[in-house]
C-alpha cells in the first residue's frame, strides 16, 4: 500500500525553521512539515522531543521521513538510536536542494526511492567555479 | 506543446526551475529575454539553474519569434519564460497567439506601482502589458501553483 510521507526537519539551533522559511518561498505551502530546534532552550531534551514524535506518529497511515543537519552530529545520532525501534527512515547532511525535491515528488516514498534521490547529483555541495558548462545546446532547439 | 509563459525578472530560479516545472511536467523551458542571452555570465548561470531531464535554451526576441514555427512542432512540454515585459510585448506582437501570461514576479523599482504581492509595474511597463492585453492575451498574476491567481486590470 502507498503511504503518503510526513517530514520532520530536526537541526542544531534555528537551521529547521529557516529552511521552512526557504521551503516556503520555493514551493508554497509546506504546512506539513515538523521542525525540531535542537539545543535553542537550556531545557531541550532531545531523546524526549524523538520519542515524542515517534509517539505521535501514525506509521500505519504516513511514512515517517526525519532530515537531520549533519552526520555524526547529535541530533542525528540521537535519531540512529530509534531506528531499531520505530520503521522511520533517517537523511542527514540534508540540503535545501534534497528537500525541495522530496516535498515536490509526489505519492510513495520509500528505501529505494530515497536512496536515489540522495545520490542525485543534483543535490551534492559543488564548487561553482570548477563547474565548466557546455552550453552549446542554449542556442538552438 | 506550450504549457505555461510566465514573465519572472529573476528568470529561472528556485521556484521556476523545481515547482512550476514539475507542476507543469515541462521537459523545455525557453528563456526568451535580450539582455540574458546576450550575456555568457548570466547563460551560465541559468544554465546550471536547468532541472534535471529539462532542456533549456536562451534566446532573444528576435531569434525566438524565428524560431516559433519549429517550436509548434516539438512533441514537448514546453514552459516560456520571459525576464521583463517590454521583450513579452514584443515577442507577442510578432506572435500573439498566448491565451494568457502569468506575471510571476516583477522587482520593485523607481516609479513603480504594487499591482500584487510581487508584481511592480512602472509606467512602461503598464504600457507593455496594456499592449500585451491589447493582443488578445490575459494577464494573470500568481507567484507558485498553490498560491492565488489574480488577473491583472488596469482601471483606466
Amino acid at each position: 500500500m502507498e503511504k503518503e510521507k510526513k517530514v520532520v526537519i530536526a537541526t542544531h539551533g534555528e537551521l529547521a525553521k529557516g529552511l521552512v522559511s526557504a521551503l516556503k518561498i520555493i514551493v508554497g505551502d509546506v504546512a506539513d512539515i515538523q521542525t525540531v530546534c535542537g539545543y535553542t532552550t537550556p531545557d531541550f531534551d532531545l531523546d524526549q522531543t524523538i520519542q515524542s514524535i515517534m509517539n505521535q506518529h501514525d506509521f500505519n497511515q504516513y511514512e515517517l521521513v526525519v532530515c537531520t543537519d549533519m552526520m555524526g552530529g547529535s541530533v542525528n545520532n540521537g535519531f540512529v538510536k530509534y531506528l531499531g525501534q520505530y520503521p522511520f527512515h533517517l537523511v542527514t547532511n540534508t540540503n535545501l536542494a534534497f528537500l525541495v525535491d522530496l516535498l515536490l515528488t509526489p505519492g510513495c516514498i520509500n528505501a529505494q526511492v530515497l536512496t536515489s534521490k540522495v545520490s542525485d547529483d543534483l543535490v551534492s555541495v559543488k564548487y561553482v567555479n570548477g563547474v565548466v558548462n557546455s552550453m552549446d545546446d542554449l542556442d538552438d532547439l | 506543446m506550450i504549457k505555461a509563459v510566465r514573465v519572472d525578472h529573476r528568470l529561472v530560479h528556485g521556484q521556476v526551475a523545481f515547482t512550476w516545472t514539475h507542476f507543469l511536467a515541462a521537459t523545455r523551458i525557453i528563456v526568451i529575454d535580450d539582455k540574458a542571452a546576450t550575456d555568457e555570465f548570466q547563460k551560465m548561470a541559468l544554465n546550471m539553474s536547468k532541472p534535471a531531464g529539462c532542456k533549456l535554451n536562451i534566446f532573444t526576441v528576435e531569434k525566438a519569434l524565428s524560431k516559433m514555427a519549429k517550436v509548434e512542432t516539438l512533441n514537448e512540454n514546453i514552459f516560456i519564460v520571459f525576464g521583463c515585459t517590454r521583450d513579452a510585448a514584443r515577442f507577442i506582437e510578432g506572435y500573439p497567439k498566448f491565451k494568457e501570461i502569468n506575471y510571476g514576479g516583477i522587482a520593485k523599482k523607481e516609479g513603480s506601482k504594487s499591482y500584487g504581492e510581487v508584481v511592480y509595474l512602472n509606467d512602461e511597463e503598464v504600457a507593455d502589458s496594456k499592449k500585451i492585453m491589447s493582443l488578445g492575451t490575459k494577464i494573470f498574476m500568481q507567484q507558485l501553483p498553490t498560491t492565488k491567481r489574480e488577473e491583472l486590470r488596469f482601471a483606466d
